[in-house]
């Protein structure tokens, strides 16, 4: 697992479920996304990133996710 | 209702469906299952008809699915929703049911347009409230790539091969979109998975009219196709951008236009990246792409006037 | 003479179809008989004959039985599901007496089950799949060249008798690769159908000889029962046709019949097999044989019509009969009842999706026999 932080966000990648098929990649508006030579995805531009989400909602394998520290967990509200 | 950003953090929702299934890498299919059920707020009930999807999501012995999900044959999808819904209407109408509960079927173009229309249109006509969605890919692909209604015109599938005496599917695609349009159902949309935004929307409205409804959503294979398996969202894009898949839906009747390119590519740019037409650049094959680019400038321009503009 | 080549089950069934003078084929895609379409794609046009992917099953033998009416030999293959969709369209095929060839390479069903595991479930629904009392031929292949020989067989019989011929193929022997020999032209026979001697008053469904559209005659073909002039009948007039039609068939069981027959002469116990479990039962009857034991192999090609007669004889001196096949038991009924309880008949299945292997057989055929020598 690998973990980009910026601020209270952070991006979190799972190579092992990554089949690089760059979809993430090409949807991502801020292209903070590559393929690297493994063919695994990689935030290489972390800076740019808002947070929008779209790559953990495209990505097919769920390899990609997006969080806010400390969020709270919708059952214990 | 929220919107679109908010759902696409709500867990859940997030988990109808699900990764570890086994479809290719580049595969547009999971990604245009995903951004639909993402966007459906309500509860929902799937149906799957025979194809790359069941198949590689129902791998022994697993699933991907984490909703009320049923497959019962190739031709069928449509009956079975409508059966469904049928009978939700029902338990709704005794107040035995009280949640609003979304049927959406998912059929490939082998299960839509060919073997499957004769259900999809008879679900159509009776007027069920339902969202078929077809995850168009162009082919067989589960069987490994044959030619199939939606297949384009001088595409080599395994059934349509290029050769001395034939130079790939000498027939057109048929249109389905304007088929099931040609049902009278309130809402009728095309989109692709390389316009994520445009296809949650477009699900979001097709959940809410009340009676059929259908999305015909371009969805790239990399092995049919031939390209690689990197590139999905951007070849799917260059199908819009030369319009060879315009972005368009018909609300009760009325056509419109959902996006238009600020310069039209020409079709070379979306033949090219795919192998299935790299037959079509060798020497003495030039007139077949003009064909191919009057049919698409054809389409496009008939798509216009029926539009009028409206966007 | 021809050279060895690695072939494939399904390209051998289609190679076989040209062979025998095919000229038509349309089917669906459908795992795991889509590469006898996909070959025929590739290879009929180059010798003049067209291949069509239709829109479904139903879709496929009914363009297969036009194209019979049209003059052409005709072929369309599938597996279960597609198998299941073609069932009204094979009564038609039996009724209207369309020669036309119709492939089904068993997959492990019932419904989708699993698309890429062997199975022999199909036997009985070849035979009584569609509605009404009807005529059928069905026959199967255990080896890649058997399936050449049995593919060129089943359109020599749907020629000359004017009958649907069903080929009862499986997964594994559709996807098998096998170094083969594969007949040279001329080797084999090939039957076409044989035409009246004159148009003038002829009877279109009066017997074996066909006249297709086009050469003059009037014709009138219907699955509504009818009479030899294709006229709708009812009352005596139906049941005689429907009789004759039956009669066609099920009068040369015994002639229809092609098998092989091993060491049949002093078997204390007979195995009937068929089909991909024959070759299993090769490797087991040569175990038990080199064992010492007395066993017996019926390898049939023909299941339907059923050979009765020739189970009844190949059982008379045997104690024990084991029907091994890829089910629940199906064929295994139909030799019990030939054989009529004079003999234990043992049903040895599988509904895995993998293989009955040798040693299963072999295990099994030793335990009945020191069992019954005990007793
Ligand atoms: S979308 Fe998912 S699987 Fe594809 S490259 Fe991105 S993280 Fe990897
Ligand atoms: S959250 Fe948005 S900006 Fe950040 S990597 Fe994902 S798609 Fe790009």
């Amino acid at each position: 697992m690998r973990r980009y932080e910026q601020g209270s966000f952070f991006l979190e990648i799972e190579p092992r479920r990554c089949k690089g098929c760059g979809v993430c990649v090409q949807s991502c508006p801020q292209g903070v996304l590559t393929l690297n030579s493994e063919g695994k995805v990689e935030a290489t531009e972390i800076a740019r990133c808002v947070f929008c989400g779209i790559c953990e909602q495209r990505c097919p394998d769920f390899a990609i996710s997006v969080h806010k520290e400390r969020i709270l967990q919708p059952s214990l509200v | 209702m929220p919107n679109t950003k908010e759902l696409a953090h709500h867990e859940e929702i997030q988990k109808r469906f699900t990764g570890a299934h086994a479809l290719c890498a580049g595969c547009g299919t999971p990604v245009c299952v995903r951004t639909i059920l993402n966007a459906i707020e309500e509860p929902v009930v799937v149906i799957n008809a025979t194809g790359c999807l069941e198949v590689a999501t129902t791998r022994y012995p697993t699933t991907a699915w984490n909703v009320p999900w049923i497959h019962v044959a190739f031709e069928n999808a449509a009956a079975v929703a409508s059966g469904i819904e049928a009978a939700y209407r029902a338990l709704r109408r005794r107040g035995k049911i009280t949640k609003e509960i979304r049927v959406v079927a998912f059929g490939g173009d082998g299960g839509t347009y060919d073997i499957g229309l004769q259900a999809l249109s008879g679900a159509l006509e009776r007027g069920h409230r339902f969202l078929y969605v077809c995850y168009d890919n162009e082919a067989y692909m589960n069987t490994g790539n044959q030619r199939s209604g939606a297949t384009p015109f001088a595409a080599q599938t395994t059934t349509a091969p290029t050769g001395e005496k034939s130079f790939g599917k000498p027939q057109r695609r048929k249109d389905l979109t304007e088929i099931v349009a040609a049902h009278h159902v309130p809402y009728v949309a095309q989109a692709s998975i390389s316009d994520w935004y445009d296809l949650a929307v477009k699900a979001r409205k097709a959940v809410s009219v009340d009676g059929p409804a259908f999305l015909n959503v371009l969805s790239t294979c990399p092995r049919g196709w031939g390209h690689p398996t990197d590139q999905s969202i951007k070849i799917a894009r260059l199908g819009v951008e030369t319009c060879y898949w315009p972005l368009y839906e018909i609300i009760d009747g009325q056509w419109h236009l959902n996006y238009m390119p600020e310069e039209r590519l020409p079709i070379v740019e979306w033949l090219r990246p795919q192998r299935r037409f790299a037959h079509l650049f060798e020497p003495g094959n030039e007139a077949l792409i003009a064909q191919i680019q009057q049919q698409v400038d054809e389409d496009w321009e008939k798509l216009l006037r029926r539009c009028e503009g409206r966007a | 003479m021809r050279e060895q080549e690695l072939v494939q089950g399904n390209e051998a069934c289609a190679r076989g179809a040209i062979y025998a003078g095919c000229r038509f084929f349309a089917g669906y895609p459908i795992t795991p008989s889509s590469e006898i379409m996909e070959y025929l794609a590739r290879e009929l046009p180059k010798v003049g004959g067209i291949c069509l992917q239709m829109e479904d099953e139903i879709a496929s033998l009914s363009a297969v039985i036009g194209a019979s009416w049209g003059g052409a030999k005709a072929m369309t293959a599938t597996s279960g599901p597609g198998f299941s969709l073609m069932q009204e369209n094979i009564g038609y095929a039996a009724i209207t007496e369309t020669p036309c060839v119709i492939v089904d390479a068993q997959r492990a069903g019932p419904s989708t089950g699993q698309p890429t595991k062997a199975s022999q479930g199909d036997v009985m629904q070849a035979r009584w799949g569609t509605h009404g009392d009807h005529p059928i031929i069905v026959l199967t292949a255990s080896w890649v060249r058997e399936v050449f020989e049995m593919t060129v067989h089943a359109f020599n019989l749907s020629e000359r008798y004017r009958v649907p011929v069903i080929l009862l193929l499986d997964e594994v022997l559709a996807h098998l690769r096998e170094n083969v020999v594969l007949p040279e032209p001329g080797e084999l026979d090939v039957i076409s159908r044989r035409h009246p001697e004159r148009l003038e008053n002829f009877k279109p469904f009066f017997d074996e000889t066909m006249v297709t559209f086009g050469e003059g005659g009037r014709l009138m073909v219907t699955g509504m029962s009818h009479d030899e002039f294709g006229f709708p009948a009812q009352g005596k007039k139906a049941a005689e046709q429907l009789q004759r039609i039956l009669k066609k068939i099920e009068s040369r069981a015994e002639e229809l019949a092609i098998y092989r027959a091993h060491y049949l002469d002093d078997a204390d116990a007979v195995i009937v097999s068929y089909g991909i479990t024959s070759r299993a039962v090769e490797e087991s009857v040569r175990v038990l044989r080199a064992e010492g034991l007395a066993v017996g192999w019926l390898d049939l090609k023909t299941l339907w019509p059923f050979p009765e007669k020739l189970i009844r004889s190949c059982t008379e001196h045997a104690q024990y009969v084991l029907v091994p096949e890829l089910n629940a038991g199906q064929l295994v009924r139909e030799v019990e009842r030939a054989v009529g309880g004079r003999v234990l008949v043992e049903h040895l299945g599988r509904l895995d999706g993998y293989l009955i292997t040798p040693e299963e057989i072999a295990a099994r055929v030793y335990d009945r026999v020191e069992c019954l020598k005990g007793a």
